[in-house]
C-alpha cells in the first residue's frame, strides 16, 4: 500500500495553509524528512478524477460564491459532486473549514447551489464584515477539547439534523464545529492555527482509512 | 516545533496575524476586480471573482481626467457591499488615515492604501496596526514592501502601471521582489543588519525572509493586467492572486472579459485552458507604451 493521499480542493481560497497544516499536523514523520501523506491540489478534471482514489479530501476556505463559480465554468460541477459523493458514501474522511462547510450544507441563505451532504442550514458570512471576524473561545462537547477558533467573515450554523454531532459551540451557542459519519466540519480555520484538534482528528481518520501504515509524531 | 506558517509574524500578535493575514489568505488563486457601480459589481461575482474593490473611476479613467483622485464615495461603497456577498475592498490615499478610518466605519472587508489615488502625505504611510482591518499595500521592490508589512500590511501586492493595459512594469516589480528575496539566503547575520538598515526595517522581519524564502503575508499582483495570458504569467512568476483594473471593464465584453481572467488564474499553468479562454475573446482594452508616460503619470512610483 502506497503513502496515505489527500486531496485538496484549490480552485480559489486558503488550500495551500491547509496543505502546509497537514504537513505537520501529525502527518510529518518523526525525524521531519519527509511529509509521510502526500498532498495532491485539485483544480482540473484530470485532478478530479485522480482524487477519486485518494484516501481523503479537504474543501477549504474561501469564497463559496467563486467556487461553484469555477466549477460551473470549468464544467466540473457534476464531476466535483459525484468526487465528494463517493468519498462521503465510502467513509472517507472529508474535513470542510469555513466556504467548505458552505458547500456541503443542506440549505444556505441566502440561497446557493449545495451539495446537501452535511444536514445542516448556514447562513453565510453571518456576522458581516471583516471587522466582526476574530479569535473566539469555543466549547467543546463529546469529547472534543475547549479552544479557540479563528473564524473570518464566518457562515453560522442555524440548524442541525440529527444524524450531526456537534463537536464544538461558540459561548452565544451556535455550532461551529459539527460531525457526520466522515465529514468533518468547521465554520472557523483550524488551519491558521499551529496546532489545531481539528487537524489532529482529520488525520487520525486519514490514517485510519488509509490503513494505518505513516507514523504519527506527537 | 515552531510552525512557519503561523510563527508570528514580526509586528503582528498571533491573534492579529490569523485573523488579518488569515483573511488575504481566503482570496488565494482568486481574482480581485476593479467595479465603480453595483451593476458592474454583479458582473464581477457572477464570473467568479473572489472580491471587489470599489472605485469611484477605474484607473484608465483617472489617467485620463487626471485632477485629484480621492477615496470612492460612502454610498458607492455602500451600493456595492449591497450588491453582493464576495468581500469588497477600497481604497485610501497613501497616508490618508483619516479616509481610511471612515473605510472601516463603512464596513469594508479591507482597505488598499493605493498609489493609484493621489498621495496624501509624501513622507507617511497610514501606521496600520492601528487598524483591526487588514491592509494590503503595492510595493515595487522587497525593501518596500517589508516597510509596509513593518507598518501593518497584511497582504502586498506587486505593483504595475495601473490603468495602462502594460504589464511590463508589473513583471518589472515582480521580478525586483523575487530576486530580492533570493538574495537574502546567502547572507551572514552582519549582512543581514546592513540589508534590514538600507530597507530601513527591523531585523527580525528581514531574517524571517530570508528563513522563510517568502513573504510572510500573501503576494498579489496589480496594475496592468488586461488579458487572460496577462493573469496567468504573472501567476506563474509567483503571485498569488491576481488584482485586476481597467482590464475588465474597459475591454469590450466585461463579463466574457472577467470569466477568462478567472478561468486563466484558476488553470494558469495550462496551456490549453489558456487557450481555450482566450480564443473569441472580444478585444482587451487599449494599452499604452509605459516609456511614453512623463515621470509624474507613472503612478507605481508613488510611495516610499
Amino acid at each position: 500500500m502506497g503513502r496515505p493521499r489527500v486531496a485538496v480542493l484549490a480552485l480559489q481560497g486558503d488550500f495551500s495553509t491547509h496543505a502546509a497544516a497537514l504537513a505537520r499536523g501529525g502527518a510529518a514523520s518523526p525525524e521531519g524528512s519527509e511529509p509521510a501523506l502526500d498532498v495532491e491540489v485539485v483544480r482540473t478534471a484530470a485532478d478530479l478524477e485522480r482524487a477519486r482514489t485518494a484516501h481523503g479530501l479537504i474543501l477549504p476556505g474561501g469564497e463559496s460564491t467563486a467556487m461553484l463559480r469555477i466549477l460551473e465554468l470549468e464544467g466540473l460541477t457534476d464531476s466535483f459532486e459525484t468526487l465528494v459523493g463517493e468519498h462521503v458514501a465510502a467513509g472517507k474522511p472529508v474535513l470542510a473549514t469555513c466556504a467548505g462547510v458552505v458547500l456541503l450544507a443542506r440549505a444556505v441563505e441566502p440561497p446557493q447551489r449545495s451539495l446537501g451532504l452535511l444536514d445542516v442550514s448556514v447562513v453565510r458570512n453571518a456576522d458581516g464584515p471583516q471587522i466582526a471576524s476574530g479569535v473566539h473561545a469555543i466549547t467543546g462537547e463529546a469529547g472534543f477539547p475547549d479552544g479557540a477558533g479563528t473564524f473570518i467573515r464566518a457562515p453560522r450554523i442555524v440548524e442541525v439534523g440529527s444524524r450531526v454531532d456537534v463537536l464544538a459551540r461558540r459561548e452565544r451557542g451556535d455550532p461551529v464545529l459539527v460531525r457526520q459519519g466522515s465529514i468533518i466540519a468547521a465554520t472557523f480555520h483550524p488551519e491558521l492555527d499551529e496546532d489545531h484538534p481539528v487537524s489532529a482528528i482529520f488525520v487520525r481518520e486519514l490514517l485510519r482509512v488509509a490503513g494505518g501504515r505513516a507514523i504519527v509524531s506527537s | 516545533m515552531t510552525n512557519p506558517e503561523t510563527t508570528p509574524v514580526p509586528g503582528f500578535g498571533p491573534d492579529e496575524a490569523k485573523v488579518k493575514i488569515g483573511f488575504c489568505e481566503q482570496l488565494r488563486g482568486g481574482v480581485i476586480m476593479d467595479v465603480t457601480n453595483a451593476d458592474e459589481a454583479r458582473v464581477a461575482e457572477d464570473a467568479g471573482a473572489a472580491a471587489v474593490m470599489a472605485l469611484e473611476r477605474v484607473p484608465a479613467d483617472i489617467r485620463r481626467d487626471g485632477g485629484v483622485a480621492r477615496m470612492a464615495a460612502p454610498e458607492k461603497i455602500l451600493s456595492i457591499r449591497e450588491a453582493v456577498s464576495i468581500p469588497v475592498m477600497a481604497k485610501c490615499r497613501i497616508g490618508h488615515f483619516a479616509e481610511a478610518q471612515i473605510l472601516q466605519a463603512i464596513g469594508v472587508d479591507c482597505i488598499d492604501e493605493s498609489e493609484v489615488l493621489t498621495p496624501a502625505d509624501e513622507e507617511k504611510h497610514v501606521w496600520k496596526r492601528d487598524f483591526p482591518i487588514p491592509f494590503v499595500c503595492g510595493c515595487r521592490d522587497l525593501g518596500e514592501a517589508l516597510r509596509r508589512i513593518d507598518e501593518g500590511a497584511a497582504m502586498i501586492r506587486t505593483k504595475g502601471e495601473p490603468g495602462t493595459g502594460n504589464i511590463v512594469e508589473a513583471v518589472r516589480h515582480m521580478r525586483s521582489l523575487t530576486s530580492g528575496i533570493a538574495a537574502l539566503r546567502e547572507l551572514d547575520r552582519e549582512s543581514l543588519d546592513d540589508a534590514a538598515q538600507e530597507m530601513r526595517v527591523p531585523r527580525e522581519l528581514v531574517e524571517w525572509v530570508a528563513a522563510h524564502q517568502r513573504l510572510p503575508v500573501p503576494n498579489f499582483s496589480a496594475g496592468g493586467i488586461a488579458t487572460p495570458a496577462d493573469a496567468s504569467l504573472m501567476m506563474q512568476l509567483g503571485a498569488e492572486a491576481v488584482f485586476v483594473g481597467s482590464g475588465i471593464f474597459k475591454s469590450e465584453d466585461p463579463p466574457a472579459h472577467a470569466r477568462a481572467i478567472v478561468r486563466a488564474v484558476t488553470g494558469y499553468r495550462e496551456p490549453e485552458l489558456l487557450l481555450e479562454v482566450s480564443r473569441g475573446l472580444a478585444a482587451a482594452m487599449p494599452g499604452i507604451d509605459i516609456g511614453t508616460l512623463t515621470p509624474a503619470e507613472r503612478l507605481a512610483s508613488r510611495g516610499l
